[in-house]
């Protein structure tokens, strides 16, 4: 049982990695998180202004921005995850500034 | 002042260094001049438009980079058809122009035929806040492609060339 139970909890936790210009963020974040919540961590760690209007997309599908409320369970199934390894997401953290 | 053309090879090799790392993952084709402070980078837009980008480094970091589109077929830089056509005014249509103070050809300043802004202070651009936007984090070779990575990858952001 105790296997079991540890099992299920690996299956939890999904691989987060996080590009951006300032270097990469790599962490363990649970499905029910969320986008905002990689994003707030993301910054922290790399050390971006959350002031400066980030959003986070996936590298796969790099045209749609995030909504901040999505869970990352949500998003996997845009990846093709290898059901032996532990799911991963691969993000892009951007801005585009203020056009002036 | 002018900056020891090797003092701005330094800077550029090292930055163009990092946004080669990053390239295969934006599909961006780097060809780096150092000798000649010019670096030309092929980008993609959503729709599978390419852009030539031409990047070029005199006096750097003391100014910004110039930062331009060239036709790569005629070698004319900053010509309509080979700008984006963007939501607002970063690819701005008139000049066309990368309008934004990590772009020295942005500035109203002698030499620069198509800028813009006498009120920017360009000695300040690496931390300019312009237009309530912090630039600083997009002051290198990879975060100026980086951010006009950003507008490519949209639909909401990318409309097209400039000029067919």
């Amino acid at each position: 049982m105790k296997e079991k139970a540890d099992h299920k909890k690996d299956d939890d936790l999904i691989e987060v990695v996080v590009k951006s210009q300032n270097g990469k963020y790599e962490s363990e974040f649970r499905r029910s998180d969320t986008v905002q919540a990689v994003t707030t961590a993301a910054a922290a760690k790399l050390g971006i202004d959350q002031a400066d209007r980030l959003e986070l997309v996936l590298e796969k599908d790099r045209g749609k921005v995030l909504n901040p409320s999505t869970t990352l369970g949500s998003l996997l199934e845009y990846e093709h995850s290898d059901m032996d390894k532990r799911a991963k997401l691969v993000f892009v953290l951007t801005a585009i500034g203020n056009g002036v | 002042m002018a900056v020891d053309p090797n003092v701005s090879r330094a800077h550029m090799t090292a930055e163009v260094g990092a946004a080669i790392e990053a390239a295969p993952a934006f599909g961006w084709i780097m060809n780096p001049d150092y000798e000649a402070l010019k670096l030309r980078v092929r980008m993609t837009a959503h729709n599978g438009d390419h852009f030539h980008l031409l990047m070029t480094f005199n006096d750097y970091r003391e100014i910004p980079a110039a930062i331009d589109f060239e036709d790569p077929k005629t070698v004319i830089v900053g010509g309509r058809a080979s700008f984006p056509k963007g939501r607002d005014n970063f690819f701005n249509t008139t000049g066309p122009v990368i309008c934004a103070p990590i772009n020295l050809k942005a500035y109203k300043i002698p030499g620069q035929e198509r800028g813009l802004h006498q009120d920017w202070a360009i000695g300040d651009w690496a931390n300019s806040k312009a237009q309530d936007f912090n630039w600083h984090p997009y002051s290198t070779v990879l975060g100026a492609l980086w951010l006009i990575q950003a507008r490519l990858d949209r639909p909401q952001e990318y409309l097209g060339r400039m000029a067919v």
